[in-house]
């Protein structure tokens, strides 16, 4: 009888299992597998990096210099209850941590981690990135909004006032790199910084890059939507367990979309001397992630009103000016 | 006049960036403050007033302290007991046998160390004062001495 059921369970297999889809779970596996050890790695640089800029040696007990810290802490997580206080709203509030780390997944098919590794090259890569991280505001709303909690929703407005007015000044400065590329995807950017890299000829547009993007991820000294000294933890106040663990993966995920995006767009991307491109890569990311860890603890947080002041009067005029520029040279070259 | 100032704040702003990094990436490299307290035990300063405990005498095996009784009659908070015996045919002074002191009550003012007319006392260099009961606060100097002089 087996006998008769085994081919037919075979072909669809074979049907399903076509090598597309094999690609893609593996690929899903790869990529949430990465985003938890990511998340982990940079907690424990987070916490070394506070450590360490106030002369304290941080955690040292769990494992060789505290090493473990951050999984026992994920373990911990795992283990709490998911507290769901009674005047939420039930389904907003449990889908809004899916709706914030969900799109951050997508945007690891178009991240080039090196010449050949890389899920698909998108032609229209870079719009993908930024198009999905927006919906990550979505998400941070829907959890503020779903709390029936004026901290949290007070924390996603801000989020989200914030995020609209630096999503300008971040795709401005991506179009001044796009227009000398000619090219969305991250590969063809990547591919036209073969001579020099694009920090060189836009430095402006890279600084208002990264100031522009640390705001985007709510780091501090941008952090207003989770002001501790204001609004407890902001949007995800009522949120316990694994549901809060979510919005912090989602955050450090976030963190370093942010930077690949910037090694690619303005540091060569994966290239570099000796070393293979995967490698160079990662170095690039995370020297840039080291230096928003790092801002954390020499600026102070801005104020909300400062906060727009720097989006609106500061950012987008002088990413307009650099457009423009750019626009203008490459008008004259040509 | 107006944009001249609005470039100048853009231009300090951005200079605050690079100022902001100078300061706190070399606190990153710079030696460790702070101590890991039960792997590692501090060293007090010299002025430290722990609970009082009998002065060793480098080169000898013996204390000072003869059980006058004065720093028993000095306590404001009366938690020293003293007790001394004549060694054996011996004339002249005791030998202090016998020294408590109720840390939980002492008030670390020090008289007894001011009164002492043998200059047997001084205060200790203990930190780690906590205890399950408060018999434990109970400390004999005594022996606290003699395990002291086995160490060394």
């Amino acid at each position: 009888m087996s006998a008769n059921i085994e081919p037919g369970l075979w072909n669809w297999l074979a049907y399903w299992l076509s090598p597309e889809i094999l690609v893609a779970i593996v690929g899903l596996l790869v990529v949430i597998v990465l985003i938890t050890v990511n998340s982990i790695g940079l907690i424990y640089a987070e916490l070394k990096v506070a450590a360490h800029v106030q002369r304290r040696p941080g955690p040292m007990e769990v494992g060789w210099h505290g090493f473990l810290q951050p999984v026992m802490d994920a373990v911990k997580l795992l283990g709490k209850e998911l507290v769901t206080a009674t005047a939420v709203d039930k389904t907003l509030f449990i889908i809004a941590p899916a709706i914030v780390i969900l799109p951050l997944l997508v945007s690891f098919i178009v991240i080039p981690f090196g010449e050949k590794l890389i899920i698909r090259d998108l032609n229209m890569g870079l719009l993908l990135i930024f198009s999905f991280s927006a919906l990550n505001v979505v998400g941070i709303l829907v959890g503020g909004w779903a709390s029936h909690n004026k901290y949290s929703l007070l924390g996603s407005l801000r989020s989200v006032s914030q995020n609209v007015a630096y999503e300008i000044p971040i795709l401005i400065t991506v179009m001044s790199v796009v227009i000398m590329t000619h090219s969305l995807s991250m590969q063809g950017i990547i591919a036209a910084q073969s001579r020099i890299w694009f920090i060189v000829i836009q430095p402006l547009a890279a600084i208002l890059y990264f100031v522009a993007s640390t705001a985007e991820t709510n780091r501090l000294p941008f952090d207003i939507p989770e002001a501790e000294g204001e609004l407890i933890a902001g949007f995800h106040s009522e949120y316990s367990g694994m549901r809060f663990a979510l919005f912090f993966l989602a955050e450090y995920t976030n963190m370093f979309i942010v930077a690949a995006v910037f090694a690619t767009l303005f540091l060569g991307g994966w290239r570099g001397p000796i070393l293979p491109g995967p490698i160079w890569f990662l170095i690039k990311v995370y020297a840039l992630v080291f230096l928003v860890l790092v801002a954390r603890w020499t600026f102070p947080r801005l104020r909300f009103d400062q906060l727009m002041t720097l989006a609106w009067k500061v950012l987008i005029p002088l990413a307009l000016a650099n457009l423009l520029v750019t626009a203008l040279v490459i008008k004259l070259v040509q | 006049m107006g944009l001249y100032n609005y470039i100048k704040d853009i231009v300090s702003g951005a200079w605050t960036i690079v100022l902001g990094y100078t300061v706190t990436v070399p606190e990153l490299f710079r030696p460790i403050k702070t101590v890991q307290y039960p792997r590692e035990k501090l060293t007090m300063d010299p002025a430290y007033r722990g609970h009082i405990e009998l002065a060793m005498l480098p080169g000898k095996d013996g204390h000072l302290c003869v059980a006058c009784g004065t720093c028993v009659r000095a306590c404001p908070s009366g938690v020293i007991k003293v007790q001394g015996v004549k060694p054996d045919g011996a004339m002249g002074a005791k030998a202090g046998v016998k020294f408590l002191i109720d840390y939980s009550r002492c008030s670390l003012c020090g008289l007894c160390v001011d009164v002492c007319p043998m200059n047997a006392l001084r205060h200790s260099m203990e930190y780690e004062l906590a205890h399950y009961s408060r018999w434990d606060s109970v400390i004999d100097l005594i022996a606290r001495y003699k395990a002291q002089q086995e160490r060394g």
